[in-house]
């Protein structure tokens, strides 16, 4: 199957500050020797592929296709350590991950955390059962935090649109 | 030297008993600290994933409160000192970044200087304590205590921001089991991942990440894990029985903060810990050892 290149998106993967060291990466397998998620799905997810579709600019695979799926990476940064050309791998599929947000197309299981920190401050926001437990442990109330002020650097920033629920056809329109 | 204690929204907020434990084995080791004046790191996985943007400047601004105070952030949890040593080595490294950052901040009148320092709880255990001292320390060698040990993986990857320890063969986790008089074991897997951050999308993987732990530990004959990560502590402790009964096998091991364990040695009971409020009971464990509350 013929498969487009995205140049606009090789352009930003090789122009990000960190990620750029993806053009060092000569296909070794050193990374997917070294994943256990490679081991434990039989080779279904391959950073190595992942870092290939990138660096070739083919973005069907990686958004459509998700074959690999960059969200089977467990973030254990082993490839990190293993790779001989110190390709930045777990940096690249954060930048993946962020396009996938980009085009509201991320998983719940992540972009639900980053709606829980826009919406409370933080992730994991206290519950009266837990301050009860910490009561009867003699622990103090955690610190006191600014949301408003939170609230306004993540608007600065535009998380607020990225965690927005977007209506899936509008979004599809959208991408045409 | 006076630090920054951060305990980080799951401690806090979901595993309260681990900031106990913390608390008191820092006081006992003369470890001084106030409590650090933000709330969340934000997460190296679930945020970062979103919005790498994000995850540098709600971590810089941390970063900034901390610089203000000119102490040192002792961190309790492997993703809050990842999220801190990573966001400030990014922005060592990353002009672009940093005045993108830089220029957000200041609008809410932070200077970021990139001044701070944060250690794992670990490190400042090791470094500014000391093992000896921690040994001089312990009253009840918990002997009999059989621990895979699992440092997690953000504890020390990628080693490029965090250095500390060894990447692949991390020690110092082993060291402090041991000086406390439990044994650390070798096992099958005993580097894989606790499989929390592929959980998220993917069970059925995340689950047979735990399954192989498990499996790796029991066939060494531990009876306890042991780990210096809220995130793999909760994922140990949520994730046994749904492996064991996927698998048809049976697991319910005992999960411990190292933390805890030292508390236990310097003589801290059980229900000083708040140990009832682990979801796998280590009473029976702790009984065989001869640790139980007084009547």
């Amino acid at each position: 199957m013929v498969q487009e290149i995205n140049f606009d998106f090789r352009k930003k993967i090789l122009d990000k500050h960190i990620s750029s060291t993806i053009s060092y990466c000569y296909q070794c397998t050193s990374c997917t020797s070294a994943c256990p998620i490679a081991d434990i799905t039989d080779g279904k997810y391959n950073p190595r592929k992942l870092i290939i579709n990138a660096l070739l600019g083919l973005t069907e695979k990686i958004f459509v296709d998700k074959d690999p799926s960059v969200w089977d990476c467990t973030q254990c940064c082993t490839c990190d350590e293993i790779c001989p050309q110190h390709v930045k791998l777990t940096e690249i599929f954060a930048f993946i991950k962020n396009q996938f947000a980009e085009r509201h197309e991320a998983p719940e299981g992540f972009l639900g955390e980053a709606r829980a920190v826009y919406e409370n401050g933080l992730a994991i926001p206290m519950q009266s059962a837990i301050k009860r437990r910490r009561d009867s442990l003699g622990l103090s109330d955690p610190p006191e935090f600014d949301y408003d002020e939170l609230k306004d650097i993540m608007k600065m920033i535009g998380l607020d649109k990225l965690v927005k629920k977007v209506d899936k056809e509008d979004n599809a329109e959208g991408e045409n | 030297m006076q630090a920054l204690l951060f305990a980080g929204c799951t401690i806090s907020n979901r595993l309260p008993f681990l900031e106990k434990s913390a608390r008191l084995v820092f006081k006992d080791l003369g470890i001084e600290f106030i409590d650090a004046p933000f709330t969340c790191c934000p997460d190296p996985v679930g945020v970062q994933a979103i919005s790498e943007k994000t995850w540098l400047t709600l971590g810089a601004r941390n970063l900034c409160l901390a610089e203000q105070e000119k102490k040192k952030i002792i961190s309790l949890c492997n993703g809050c000192s990842e999220t801190l040593i990573g966001v400030k080595s990014c922005l060592d490294h990353d002009k672009e970044s940093l005045n993108e950052v830089k220029k957000v901040l200041s609008k809410k009148g932070y200077d970021y200087k990139g001044t701070s320092e944060t250690f794992h709880f670990i490190r400042s255990l090791i470094e500014d304590v000391g093992i000896g001292k921690i040994k001089e320390k312990v009253k009840r060698p918990l002997k009999g205590l059989k621990c895979a040990t699992h440092t997690g993986c953000h504890y020390m990857r990628p080693s490029d921001w965090i250095k500390w320890d060894d990447p692949l063969e991390p020690k110092y986790l082993d060291v402090l089991v041991n000086a406390v008089g439990a044994e650390a074991l070798d096992y099958e897997e005993k580097m894989l991942c606790c499989g929390a951050g592929v959980d998220r999308t993917n069970n059925e993987v995340g689950l047979e990440v735990a399954h192989r732990k498990y499996k790796g530990a029991t066939e060494a004959d531990a009876n306890c894990l042991v780990v210096n990560c809220p995130a793999c502590f909760q994922q140990f402790e949520n994730t046994q029985r749904d492996v064991s009964k996927k698998y048809e096998e049976k697991y319910k091991i005992p999960v411990f903060y190292i933390t805890e364990l030292i508390a236990l040695a310097f003589g801290y009971n059980p229900e000083d810990l708040g140990l009832r409020y682990h979801r796998n009971r280590p009473k029976k464990l702790l009984k065989s050892i001869g640790i139980e509350d007084p009547q």
